[in-house]
């Protein structure tokens, strides 16, 4: 095992609340509380959740577009939580990020040549001419475009094609990790296994990380190596990505994996009974307000009472990750097994 | 004048009193006095300006004494012998002038051609190309110019001019007795697109102009009129423009002034001039190159010659303690008065009513209408006013202004309020005056309703007014002479201001055709005091033209808003 | 872009047609109140005289040759002469004049964008800040404010007082290229104030919703420097919306000349507008109606070429 990349320990972002103008009360919004992972170079680390579980907060803790409350966040060994002035230009060159819509992350009117080009030009001094073009058609020729996007304004291209783009365009300052924050969330299925394969496909050549924070637990199992699953600031469970998805421990990995569609419709005959053991109509709780034990409780069908007094702390899961949930340590004492044969016996019992 | 000459003539006045007829002596009540120029023989001048200076002189006392015991007709035998007398030709030009001058005027010129345009201000701005048979000087007295003298025959109906020689236009022709001739035609019957030029009504007592020989042009006037005459020749219409450019003088000017057109912007916003050579003569001072420039906003024309952005510019009175550098020098312009005759005493029958009239007088007379008119908002009022004198009309019994006095006049007369229409000129100056009277005069009750004309020229309210076609008018500047030389000119059948009694009007045509010198002045005094008196005409207050110059311009003297004093040709004067 | 401004220069057409139509229709609408041959022949005049005239005038025709006829010579230049002064003709006084309403309203906008531009960025960088506040409540002032007011106010201390500028009339650029600056400056301050308020107002708007972006949030994870950011990548985002709202203000800016040309004694387009009403001088107003409508089209024109060099969407349209 290689030296992680990225190595996040214990990290809190919190937001404090704008105090109006007649509440005396400061309502502070914990987006993200004590996650914990790590990432090596060549490997995809996919961090799953619903909106709202601080996943894209996490990306900009890391991206230092958001200070940290606590916490370390250290890139290449070296300790990056709360990078100075004269550093922030190297720190950038590392880091890159990916995001969401295409629509909006390409700026409407630069051609895709400056675009993909002055990260180039910032990071390497490399002037608009004749080198950096041939870098530029390099990065393109990477992602699968070909030369005549050159001169194309992203109006002109297709949502797959404007990923592509970002993703020329991050790779074009040479970073060792890579945020792809919902990168392809907002593509078609068969656009998104496009985009998929050149991340793939840019990872086998270049060596870069990637921290891949996604919603969908099918696409980021698919895409990472290791998966976390984080659920209101919280990490809940961690692992290899398809030990996760075969043995979840948590019961919300379950949730999430349980809301999957598959085509086999006795299998998807399963799984919706299975998603409707959980109380699908309770609101989580707001991230400004987090109950002492559990975030889960209120919605967990095989919550207890601890659940709500306790948070519980991680332990190891069978598919050599870690879990936090009461039901390893204390009622049925799973021990880390995966928690579907629990909770179908749960929910048969009902 | 001094007292003295007021006695004299009020004793004329009765001595003469008894002949009213048409034969009388040359006096206008309010026109200005009369000098001859060289000769010694002077008729008795007439002091009737506003605001002209105090400017009495013995010695013009003594020569008058001679004048007034001598007959009427020696005057004018004495007059002709001076003139006949032959003069040498001017010489050409020697002196060369230098520097440049700019100034800022207050009006925009719709026409480099006098005879387009009546409003007086405008002779001021004229008066820098071209040149008259005769001029007013500051205090009113009227010198001969391009004619260097006049002489009038026993019924004063004539009147012949003799004119320097070796005078030319500043295209070369010859300024002759033809030229004269042209210019007055042009005035009274310009012909089409112009029927009536603006000007046509002051030489309204003109009826033909003949030249007798090539410097020699005689005016056959209406009726005796030299008086009347001259007050017209003294204005616009009396400007010579050069019968070769007459034309097209209306944007390429041609003069015999000491400055030749030179170029202008398309619409005479900026006029450029340049010396006239052969105008000057040593001793004169003069300018190489003059801008009259239009800078109608008279804030922003302030502020432009406080930044010494000008040379000279027009400032209105109110802003005098707001110059911050140089001096100024003023004159009056004219007077405005308002008619409230009936002309044809047929359509406004409360008009009829003398004590009708009188209120009205008394509502819009003097120092409430003035004082409104002084404003120091009233941005349109671009020349300062002052009130109005009548010290030369003697037992005058006009109402003074008292709004109170005057409800009280008009409620006892028992009409009750009525609506009139007014002519008047749109825009500029007008409405103010306008509507300051409509004011006063609504106090009372009575409705003054304005008529914007179509075109607005004064020559035309003037010809409405004699046609009957508007019994009321305000009357604009000198109009009050035309006005003077229509009553001469129709006589009792042409004028029939309801209210007067025949014997008043008698006596008012025969004042007004009154042409004698030496008590002429109490003969029209005694015309305007008939109209004053019968409330037909209330003559309001004068304007005053200011000019404001910086330090370093030498030499002004302001004449008419001229700030140098012309000297005519070939004559110079310590 | 070529085409796109083909195509806009196609769409002038009709609007140069619609123009020409309603200038002379008003122009002839004044008719009504009193007829051109009247004017000209004065108050005395006779039937001889306004039967000449309009035959000298064509004006015994019928409106739509009359149209044609003016329309047709207004092609070639030819305007007619005024009904003030038969010798000046109306192309004349139309060259004279426009270069001062011209020069004035083009200085108007420079400033108004200019400073509009610098005081909306400074609003947006920081938001809700104490600069932010600062001048959106000048804003508000500037286009509550009569802009001729301040710039007289000025006037006095700029002009009068310290002689920098020229408090009043119109120095022609061919006369002294400093007196022509100096004598517009502080006209252009009076016209410029609104543009200043909307200008500040739009840019602060659209510059915050572009600082605010997905493109300009992965610029700064970037490590694209701010200026850079703010000028190459927000800015002409923001600009596209600001770009329509100066084009709109400066046709509304020929209307408001003739305030600020009254009162610093300038002879432009406005005051020789105002002054052929007044006087009813019909062919000056049917003249510097077509002219102005004109110039309108040209700055439309301009605004959409700018417009188009902003969004790469509008102009290349494939």
């Amino acid at each position: 095992m290689t030296a992680p990349f990225l190595e996040v320990e214990n990290l809190h972002v919190h937001f404090a609340g704008r105090s109006r103008l007649f509440r005396s009360a400061m309502p502070t919004v914990k987006a993200v509380n004590g996650i914990s992972f790590a990432i090596e170079p060549h490997r995809t680390f996919g961090l799953v959740g619903e909106s709202g579980s601080g996943k894209s907060t996490v990306a900009r803790a890391v991206l230092q577009l958001t200070d940290v409350t606590a916490g370390t966040i250290r890139l290449d060994g070296a300790d990056v939580t709360r990078v100075p002035r004269e550093a922030e230009l190297a720190f950038r060159k590392r880091v890159q990020a990916v995001l969401q819509d295409p629509y909006s992350s390409l700026n409407q009117v630069h051609q895709v040549r400056t675009i993909v080009g002055d990260g180039i030009t910032r990071h390497f001094g490399i002037k608009p001419g004749p080198e950096r073009e041939q870098r530029i058609l390099a990065l393109l020729d990477e992602v699968g475009l070909a030369g005549e996007f050159l001169d194309r304004y992203p109006y002109e291209m297709s949502g797959g094609q404007r990923q592509r783009v970002s993703i020329a365009r991050a790779l074009a300052v040479e970073p060792g990790l890579i945020i792809a924050d919902e990168a392809t969330s907002a593509l078609d299925v068969s656009i998104q296994s496009q985009v998929i394969n050149v991340l793939r496909r840019v990872q086998a050549d270049t060596g870069v990380a990637f921290l891949f924070i996604g919603h969908d637990l099918d696409v980021v199992r698919h895409v990472s190596d290791d998966v976390g699953v984080m659920y209101l600031g919280y990490l809940v469970e961690q692992g290899g990505a398809d030990g996760v998805y075969d043995l979840p421990a948590h019961p919300y990995t379950e949730m999430l994996i349980a809301s999957v569609p598959v085509p086999d419709p006795a299998a998807q005959a399963e799984r919706r009974a299975l998603r409707q053991t959980f109380k699908k109509d309770t609101e989580p709780p707001s991230p400004s307000d987090l109950p002492v034990g559990c975030p889960f409780a209120n919605r967990c069908p095989v919550a207890m009472d601890i659940c709500t007094e306790l948070m519980p702390e991680a332990t190891a899961a069978r598919h050599g990750g870690h879990v936090r949930c009461h039901l390893h340590t204390s009622g049925p004492v799973l021990a880390g097994e995966s928690v579907v044969p629990y909770i179908r016996s749960a929910s048969t019992a009902r | 004048m001094t007292r003295s000459r007021w006695t004299r003539a009020i004793a004329l006045l009765f001595a003469f009193g008894m002949a009213a007829t048409a034969c009388g002596g040359d006096e206008t009540g309010f026109a200005p006095a009369i000098v001859e120029d060289t000769s010694t023989a002077e008729a008795a001048p007439v002091d009737a300006d506003e605001q002209r200076d105090a400017d009495d002189t013995e010695s013009a006392t003594a020569e008058e004494e001679d004048n007034e015991s001598a007959d009427l007709g020696q005057v004018v035998v004495a007059e002709a012998a001076n003139c006949a007398a032959d003069l040498p030709p001017l010489a050409p030009g020697t002196f060369a002038p230098s520097g440049d001058f700019s100034y800022a005027i207050s009006i925009a010129l719709n026409s480099l051609n006098p005879h387009d345009d009546q409003t007086p201000a405008t002779f001021a701005y004229y008066s820098w190309i071209y040149e008259g048979l005769v001029r007013q000087e500051t205090d009113g007295t009227v010198v001969p110019w391009l004619a260097r003298c006049w002489e009038t025959s026993d019924d004063g109906s004539e009147v012949t001019f003799y004119l320097h020689e070796g005078i030319t236009f500043h295209d070369g022709t010859p300024f002759n007795a033809d030229a004269v001739v042209a210019n007055a035609e042009f005035v009274k019957t310009a012909g089409p697109p112009q029927v009536i030029p603006p000007v046509a009504g002051q030489l309204g007592i003109v009826d033909t102009v003949e030249a007798i020989d090539e410097h020699t042009v005689k005016f056959n006037l209406a009726g005796p009129g030299e008086i009347l005459l001259l007050s017209g020749l003294i204005r616009n219409s009396g400007l010579m423009v050069s019968p070769a450019s007459l034309g097209n003088a209306a944007a390429a000017p041609v003069g015999t002034g000491p400055y030749a057109w030179a170029s202008s912007n398309p619409d005479f916003t900026q006029n450029d001039l340049v010396a006239y050579a052969d105008y000057w003569q040593p001793g004169l001072v003069g300018l190489e190159t003059v801008r009259l420039e239009a800078a109608i906003d008279p804030v922003a024309r302030l502020d432009s010659f406080n930044a010494g952005q000008y040379d000279a510019a027009v400032v209105r009175l109110n802003d005098l303690d707001l110059l911050l550098a140089g001096d100024f020098s003023s004159n009056f312009t004219v007077r405005i008065g308002f008619v409230v005759a009936d002309w044809t005493g047929q359509q406004i029958p409360q008009l009829a009513n003398r004590e009708v009239r009188c209120a009205m007088a008394q509502a819009l007379n003097r120092q409430g209408i003035t004082a409104q008119l002084n404003e120091p908002d009233s941005v349109t009022n671009q020349f300062a006013t002052g009130p109005p004198d009548y010290a030369y009309i003697e037992d005058l019994n006009v109402p003074e202004f008292d709004i109170d006095a005057a409800k009280a006049r008009f409620a006892a007369t028992g009409e009750e309020g009525f609506t009139f229409t007014n002519g008047h000129l749109p825009g500029g100056f007008w409405p103010t005056v306008s509507s300051a009277w409509s004011t006063a005069l609504a106090e009372l009750g009575i409705t003054m309703q304005n008529e914007a004309l179509d075109p607005p020229t004064g020559g035309e309210m003037f010809g409405r007014l004699a046609r009957g076609a508007h019994p009321v008018q305000i009357i604009p500047f000198n109009e009050p002479n035309a006005l003077m030389s229509l009553v001469a000119r129709t006589g009792e059948a042409g004028f029939n201001p309801s209210g007067v009694s025949p014997d008043g009007v008698v006596e008012l045509v025969a004042a007004a055709r009154s042409k004698n010198f030496a008590d002429g002045e109490a003969d029209v005094a005694a015309a305007w005091k008939i109209m004053l008196e019968e409330c037909i005409f209330i003559v309001n207050h004068t304007l005053t033209t200011v000019m404001a110059y910086q330090d370093n311009v030498q030499g002004i003297h302001h004449t008419q808003g001229i700030p140098i004093h012309f000297w005519p040709h070939g004559v110079t004067k310590s | 872009m070529a085409r796109y401004i083909g195509i806009r220069l196609l769409a002038m057409i009709p609007l140069l047609f619609a123009i020409a139509v309603i200038s002379f229709a008003i122009a002839v609408a004044m008719e009504a109140r009193g007829s051109i041959a009247g004017s000209v022949c004065g108050e005395g005049a006779t039937i001889e005289c306004i039967a000449q005239v309009e035959r000298q005038l064509g004006l015994d025709d019928p409106m739509p040759i009359r149209f044609v006829r003016w329309l047709a010579s207004a092609a070639t230049g030819d305007l007619g002469t005024s009904l003030t002064n038969q010798s000046v003709s109306v192309s004349s006084l139309i060259a004279d004049r426009i270069g001062a309403t011209l020069s004035i309203v083009a200085y108007s906008l420079v400033i108004g964008v200019a400073v509009g531009m610098a005081m909306g960025i400074v609003s947006a960088v920081r938001p809700g800040g104490v600069a932010d506040r600062a001048l959106s409540v000048a804003s508000a002032a500037l286009i509550a404010a009569p802009g001729f007011v301040l710039a007289m106010l000025l006037s006095w201390w700029l002009a009068v007082e310290w002689g920098w500028l020229s408090p009043a009339g119109y120095t022609r650029p061919s006369e002294s290229i400093t007196g022509w600056i100096r004598s517009i400056t502080l006209p252009a301050i009076g016209l410029a104030l609104p543009t200043v308020a909307l200008v500040q107002r739009q840019l602060r708007s659209s510059m915050t919703n572009a600082l605010q972006s997905r493109y300009v949030l992965a610029a700064r994870a970037r490590g694209i420097r701010r200026t850079s950011l703010i000028g190459e990548h927000a800015l002409p985002n923001a600009m596209i919306p600001t770009v329509t709202a100066i084009g709109f203000r400066a046709a509304a800016a020929l209307g408001l000349t003739f305030t600020v040309e009254v009162v610093f004694n300038i002879n432009g387009m406005g005051t020789l507008l105002t002054n052929a009403i007044q006087t009813r001088n019909v062919t000056v107003l049917q003249g510097s109606m077509l002219v102005v409508g004109i110039v309108v089209l040209v700055v439309n024109l301009l605004v959409d070429i700018s417009y188009g060099l902003l969004n790469p969407k509008v102009r290349l349209e494939r």
